[in-house]
């Protein structure tokens, strides 16, 4: 219960500090629809016609939006500046201040990617149904802590390197690739299609846009749903061994 | 203008003795750059596993258009935004005094004071893609070649007026840093401008003419587009840079220091 209370305050205390350089807020969040849209027009270039793949990508860009996450900023930024060392002193675990960012983030760039969305879908042939949301839910819940959990377990190799920028750079990269944004996952040539399916990529982007736009039903989604808690478990123990392991590395100012 | 070429060789020659000096992030840069061509050709891979033709482009085409775009990439990396990036917070915080008091025009030490020269690697990278994008097209000729050439020069141009024009807001509304959507929009020339509905067809054509950097060298080179391009993509380059210069000569003048 204290727990959820730290959270809830540092979310709360994010989001009015991101308020105050809304602006710069606004253009990340267009930096942030740019790949979805990208992906909108080249595919829809390529299968001209297919409604599917249009309600995908704009399903793909509302999903892309409630699962930003910048650790590489937050977290790697405050081991580089030392500030890391301020957060360790406090009466609560180290990452509930990081959770109140990202949730932050995510919240402004809800707000501000709306009209993006909404704009997306006039223009195109988008539909997606009450059901297909409704199933959406848990599943964009899961891609976002699944992609938070990820990113963070990236930007801890700034208690390594001077490069954990460029660590959550390629990290994102294979997500373009098989998370679902270069291409729906299905519409990949094997052994890229399998490879997808098996990798966590696609349950943090990919399955829940998917999800959305109906094209997973039945026994198919609930075995994308057993992934992304498999999945989830797996990078959470990774990040713990690699936040123990890291811990005893850090100077404040010079890890 | 000599004097200006000297001073950019100087400042590279600097970036250069820099960058060259850490060997591990020579390797690690290559590698970054060669990832990231990798991925967007497989991306461009997967789109042709479904379709022999995006809007008209066909497969060998469209690599010529990644490679060029890769080439000016690489370019506006190494050149240009690791000095304009800093535009904002210098404004901001009144540094940009100091470049005021600097022998050359402020427009020019704030676009060109600090290179990467690695980022270079991205434009050999593009120039090999190009290569192999070419060679495999039937009935090449020189001039097309050339004019290829002179577009992606003109393109580069381009590059370089349109991000300054943009960095230039900052002397107008202090707090807008229009970076990002720089940024965004950049990633657009990486594809057939063809592929855009036609609203932002035109706003890539004639407001912000990012179909000059990628689209039109490549169709110039590939697709026998009438070598009338060239000397459009030059008018458009020139008039782009004098609006740039213009703009900036006025964005100075409102420059009142850290309190501006």
């Amino acid at each position: 219960m204290r727990t959820f209370a730290l959270v809830r305050l540092a979310i709360w205390r994010s989001s009015l500090e991101q308020w105050t350089w809304r602006s710069f807020l606004i253009t990340i969040v267009v930096g942030q629809a740019v790949t979805p849209l990208l992906g909108l027009f080249v595919w829809s270039a390529a299968l001209p016609g297919s409604d599917t793949v249009a309600t995908y990508f704009v399903v793909l860009l509302a999903v892309q939006l409630l699962t930003v996450s910048f650790e590489h900023h937050t977290l790697s930024n405050g081991i580089y500046s030392g500030t890391l060392s301020g957060a360790l002193l406090l009466p609560q675990p180290v990452v509930i201040d990081f959770i109140g960012s990202n949730i932050g983030f995510r919240l402004w760039h809800v707000v501000f990617g709306l009209p993006f969305v909404a704009l997306a879908a006039a223009v195109t042939s988008t539909h997606v149904t009450a059901a297909g949301l409704r199933l959406a839910v848990p599943a964009v819940l899961l891609a976002g802590t699944l992609r938070f959990v990820f990113t963070y377990t990236l930007a801890l190799s700034a208690l390594w390197t001077d490069r954990a920028h460029a660590v959550v750079g390629l990290g994102e990269t294979v997500i373009f690739l098989l998370g679902g944004t270069a291409a729906p996952i299905g519409l990949l040539p094997q052994p890229l299609r399998s490879l997808g399916h098996v990798l966590p990529f696609w349950p943090m982007l990919g399955l829940p846009a998917e999800t959305a736009a109906g094209m997973l039903r039945g026994s198919t989604l609930a075995a994308a749903y057993a992934a992304q808690i498999g999945w989830l478990a797996v990078l959470i123990a990774l990040a713990v061994v690699i936040w123990r392991r890291g811990l005893g590395r850090f100077t404040a100012v010079g890890a | 203008m000599v004097r200006l070429l000297r001073i950019f060789g100087i400042l590279f020659s600097l970036s250069l003795r820099r960058q060259v000096a850490f060997r591990a992030d020579l390797v690690f840069a290559l590698m970054l750059t060669a990832i990231n061509l990798f991925a967007t050709l497989t991306a461009l891979a997967m789109v042709f596993s479904r379709t022999s033709s995006l809007s008209g482009w066909s497969a060998d085409q469209a690599v010529t258009l990644v490679g060029t775009f890769q080439i000016v990439s690489g370019l506006r990396e190494a050149f240009v935004e690791p000095s304009l990036r800093w535009l904002g917070k210098q404004v901001q915080e009144g540094e940009f005094d100091a470049l005021l008091t600097q022998p050359a025009p402020a427009v020019f030490l704030t676009s060109f004071s600090s290179c990467a020269p690695l980022a270079l690697t991205q434009t050999v990278l593009g120039a090999g893609v190009v290569g192999y994008g070419l060679a495999r097209q039937h009935g090449m000729t020189p001039a097309r070649i050339i004019a290829w050439a002179v577009l992606v020069l003109c393109g580069a141009v381009i590059m370089w007026a349109v991000r300054a024009l943009l960095a230039a807001v900052v002397f107008w509304a202090l707090n807008f840093d229009l970076d990002i959507v720089y940024d965004g929009l950049w990633r657009f020339a990486g594809y057939p401008i063809s592929i855009y509905r036609r609203p932002l067809r035109l706003f890539l054509t004639y407001v912000i003419p990012l179909a000059v950097v990628s689209t039109l060298p490549a169709s110039v080179a590939t697709r026998s587009a009438s070598l009338a391009a060239v000397p459009v993509g030059a008018g458009a380059a020139v008039l782009l840079c004098l609006l740039t210069v213009t703009v900036w000569h006025l964005g100075v003048a409102r420059y009142t220091s850290a309190t501006s």
